[in-house]
């Protein structure tokens, strides 16, 4: 085969294959510490007043950890192959709709662009903004 | 293998239990986990949209949203993040004893695994969401806003002055996000039945660990998906 | 049995084993199958199906569009028959075809597998795609939708009347079966090559189906949770997209471009690698600059998910937004354009040979181009407003999807044609077809660039206010019949080549890869011994290829091989 073996992986004697398995106890200390994140998120909310952009970023900021430690350790992430790395950090693509489709609209405007504002643009829009009831000019709907 | 009057010998050998598209077993293996994590990436961009339609919408209705969110219960809510997050330890430990090889220990782990599995969706349908349905806050044309009874006074006076269009949005993502996760726990509790069963059954296996950890992988993803949930929609600060 | 003469790179065997096609002769041995190339076949007779069924409606677009008043149907009928034509030409065409049936046939073969990482996942995926098609063609028989195949709403979710539930639901299967194939390629990319086989000597095809995997497993679920958010909105009564809630229908929008224009991406990257195996082999060159069209894949793959809001220029999108989407959309056109240039500086110098494959091939070229360049004027915004929903687009997309896509597929068919039945097609037919096709094509299409500058409204049934549109779409209308006289030809040509066609051997084109270095048909493992990878992709010698005469050669030029009639 044209991959890498994963290096990192500790053989366990008496297996086929190499694979890290880690000890129970690395995984009852990230539950523990789990809990603890959860009682500081619940506490956050109730108990903490700050503005909301802070109390925001603090609930997420305690959300990502969580995450990170489940993704880290529960799903194993820290000791395979760096294909699968890349797969739990390139799975957030969707950032990328999330980040852009907002900017959309934090941007949109409630307003005429300039150029239909009676004299604000080139001349070519004056005097061509309909006015309510009345019929548009006949010329703009084709050659007859 | 294609099934048919004939069946020809491929001429190469491999060992035996490993399929025969693959050359040995560490390459089924490492493929298998490969999928799985390919196929958690389709999850999460399946779950982002919803994430992203509640950002939109919290964004636009800051105040409503937080006025309509204290409808929800906190407690219900922890306890089935609580219960999530054990499971998710225990999961790991039903990986942890597959690998071992220790059938026992595995099982129960796993049979642990699902009944917080249950427990989950039990707290979901038989506490929270009928409460819900009882005070017609489902969307739809049965949507009474603002609620009349069953809540206190103080919140009560805070939801008058909700507009009822922005409560049906919240709680249309509400159910909508809940909803489709609570379908996800669903499929990973009889996914690890399934897997118990096998066990049970003694399905030969040449790496059984593999089944479990591809399971374990998807029941700690659907936790992550909840990890981000309980916040936004319950402990949503003002 | 056959004592063919082919190029040099057949390879001896003692006795001919059973192929893929004869091992194991049920039915169950084709519906249970595991074998990718018999899924891949079982794919190719859904999607000729449903290319049919598309056709068909497009067919009664172009009749209807004849006159200027639209005697033929009504418009509701009408907005039935283009979101039909759509929708099957998209989800249950377009987006399947090279992959699910050229692709799944090829890429394990090409990188020296014996079969795919997860054959049952494989037929699953073809199921799981047969059922979005009957519930499809149900929805077609129970009325049909009227949205467009775009499903906009709030029209869809609150007020259409037609089956938009069911059709949603099918286009949400044929995605799910669109994922597990991405699944199924970028796992067999990564982990299954053969030894010897690094990245850089892949065929193109494969790296083009490896970029098309990653688009399909991060766009698809987009895609398939907007459509489950509308069928929650009709059916479940969740409202996202509601501006009674005060939810905002541009975000469906949003959403639905976000998988859409990506879309069109796995439309034409798999075309693309498609391509590049043809030019390669039908000039005798390796690719030039084998690098720059690997990552030019990649990158179309990247940049093609910055674009989608040039669908929304005229939405109610935010301006600034508009901007940003027009100048990345004119950056996505870079590395299609380094791809055709790597193209043209292949074919020159090179030894070639203008058989169907290349004929296909060069028309994609110049086809591809005109409706990229065209792409141009819809990217940038102040063109695009006044373009956008009139035949411009129409006559956009239709190049590319179809001067592009499709003939590409074409060419792909006809040039692994003998090594996936073993037959030769009549040569001549198919370059007839070939011209028939393209010069159909035009007379359809190009045409509607005039008419939707001029301003015809695309979605319109009647056009009696300016019956001046009336010439062009006329000649559309011809065009569009020659072009059905083009694609049933192959049809027939290439099903009577499945009893009566020449046998052809290991290798008829003389090409380069590691698919013709085993039977034609192949056996059901593909290769008896693993290969080993030493050369380079594409290493063919242009000087030595000019006195080289392949069985295609001896077949165009009429000479006979020494063999038996059938």
């Amino acid at each position: 085969m044209t991959h890498d073996s994963p290096e990192d992986h500790a053989a366990i004697p008496g297996q086929e294959s190499t694979h890290h398995v880690t000890p129970i106890s690395t995984y009852f200390s990230v539950f523990v510490l789990l809990f603890i994140l959860m009682i500081a998120t619940i506490a956050a909310a109730e108990y903490l007043h700050l503005p909301t952009i802070l109390m925001n970023v603090i609930a997420m900021a305690i959300a990502v950890a969580k995450a990170t430690f489940v993704v880290a350790v529960f799903m194993g992430v820290r000791w395979t192959t760096q294909l699968a790395k890349v797969y739990a950090i390139g799975g957030f693509v969707w950032a990328t709709l999330l980040t852009i489709a907002f900017c959309d609209y934090i941007t949109r405007k409630d307003e005429l662009a300039p150029a239909w504002i009676e004299g604000k643009a080139s001349p070519v829009t004056d005097g061509i903004m309909p006015e309510v009831g009345k019929e548009l000019p006949r010329q703009y709907f084709g050659a007859h | 293998m294609a099934a048919g009057a004939t069946q020809v010998e491929h001429g190469h050998e491999h060992p035996e239990g490993v399929f025969h598209q693959f050359e040995n077993i560490d390459q089924q293996n490492e493929s298998y986990i490969v999928g799985m994590w390919t196929f958690l990436v389709t999850e999460v961009m399946f779950f982002g949209p919803l994430f992203l339609a509640y950002i939109l919408y919290r964004w636009q209705f800051q105040e409503y949203f937080w006025r309509t969110h204290k409808l929800l219960n906190i407690w219900l809510g922890g306890a089935n993040t609580l219960i999530l997050l054990f499971s998710s330890f225990t999961m790991a430990m039903g990986v942890h004893f597959a690998m071992k090889k220790d059938s026992r220990r595995q099982i129960a782990f796993l049979g642990i695994t699902a009944l917080c599995g249950v427990a989950f969706l039990v707290i979901k349908l038989a506490f929270e969401w009928p409460s819900k349905f009882a005070h017609h806050l489902y969307p739809g044309p049965n949507f009474a806003w603002p609620p009349h009874d069953g809540y206190d006074q103080a919140t009560l006076a805070l939801l008058r002055d909700v507009p009822s269009g922005a409560a049906e949005m919240f709680f249309s993502l509400y159910f909508g996000i809940t909803g489709l996760h609570g379908i996800h726990v669903l499929v990973g509790v009889l996914c690890i039945g399934t897997i118990i069963v096998m066990k049970f059954l003694k399905f030969p296996q040449v790496e059984p660990y593999i089944p479990t950890e591809m399971v374990g992988l998807y029941w700690h993803f659907v936790d992550l998906v909840w990890i981000f949930l309980y916040p936004l929609f319950y402990l949503m600060p003002r | 049995m056959s004592a063919t003469v082919v190029g040099k790179a057949e390879v001896e065997r003692p006795e001919p084993g059973p192929n893929y096609l004869t091992n194991g002769q049920t039915i169950a041995s084709w519906l249970l199958t595991k074998d990718h190339k018999r899924i891949a076949m079982l794919y190719l007779i859904s999607i000729s199906v449903f290319f049919a069924i598309g056709g068909f409606a497009a067919s009664l677009i172009r009749a209807e569009l004849i006159s200027p008043r639209g005697v033929m149907l009504e418009s509701e009928t009408y907005n039935r028959v283009f979101s039909l034509h759509g929708i099957v030409m998209v989800f249950f065409f377009l987006v399947p075809s090279i992959p699910a049936t050229l692709g799944n046939f090829l890429v394990p073969m090409m990188v020296g597998a014996r079969d795919l990482a997860f054959p049952r996942l494989n037929l699953l995926s073809w199921y799981i795609y047969v059922a979005g098609g009957i519930l499809m063609i149900l929805a077609m028989c129970m009325g049909g939708v009227d949205t467009g195949w775009t499903f906009y709403t709030p029209y869809s979710s609150l007020y259409s009347n037609s089956q938009v539930t069911l059709a949603v639901f099918a286009a949400f299967l044929a995605g799910f079966s669109s994922i597990f194939t991405g699944v199924n390629f970028i796992v067999t990319i990564h982990r299954m090559r053969a030894p010897g086989m690094t990245w850089f000597r892949l065929p193109l095809f494969v790296w083009a189906h490896y970029a098309t995997s990653v688009i399909i497993i991060l766009g698809t679920p987009v895609v398939a949770i907007t459509l489950l958010m509308l069928f929650g909105e009709r059916v479940l009564k969740l409202g996202f997209f509601s501006p009674e809630l005060g939810g905002d229908p541009v975000l469906f929008q949003h959403l639905f471009w976000f998988y859409s224009h990506p879309a069109v991406y796995i439309m034409i990257l798999p075309g693309m690698g498609v391509i590049s195996e043809l030019i390669t082999c039908f000039s005798r060159r390796r690719i030039f600059g084998y690098e720059f069209v690997a990552f030019s894949t990649l990158a179309i793959a990247g940049l093609g998910f910055l674009v989608w809001g040039h669908h929304l220029f005229v939405s109610g999108q935010s301006m600034y937004q508009g901007m940003v989407f027009s100048i990345i959309t004119f950056l996505v056109g870079v590395p299609s354009a380094i791809k055709v240039f790597n193209w043209a500086t292949t074919i020159y110098k090179g030894s070639v040979r203008l058989q169907t494959p290349m004929l296909y091939a060069l028309g994609f070229i110049g086809l591809f181009l005109i409706g990229g360049l065209t792409g141009l004027y819809l990217a940038s915004m102040a063109t695009d407003i006044m373009l956008t929903d009139t035949y411009f687009v129409v006559a956009h997309f239709h190049f590319v999807m179809v001067g592009g896509a499709v003939m590409a597929m074409m060419g792909g068919l006809h040039f692994w044609w003998p090594k996936i039945t073993g037959r030769m097609y009549p040569d001549n037919w198919g370059k007839l077809s070939a011209a028939i096709i393209f010069i159909g094509f035009n007379l359809t299409f190009l045409p509607q660039f005039v008419v939707g500058y001029l301003g015809m409204p695309r979605r319109y049934h009647y056009y009696f206010l300016w019956p001046e549109f009336q010439p062009y779409h006329l000649l559309s209308t011809a065009g569009a019949t020659v072009l059905a006289v083009g694609y049933l030809l192959p049809v027939c040509y290439l099903m009577w080549s499945l009893k009566y066609g020449k046998k052809a051997g290991d290798n008829p084109w003389g090409a380069k890869g590691l698919e013709w270095q085993t039977s034609s048909p192949p056996p059901t493992e593909n290769f008896p011994v693993v290969p080993v990878v030493t050369e380079e992709a594409y290493n063919y010698d242009p000087e030595l290829a000019e006195k080289e005469e392949t069985l295609a050669d001896k077949l165009e030029h009429g000479l006979e091989a020494k063999e038996d009639e059938k």
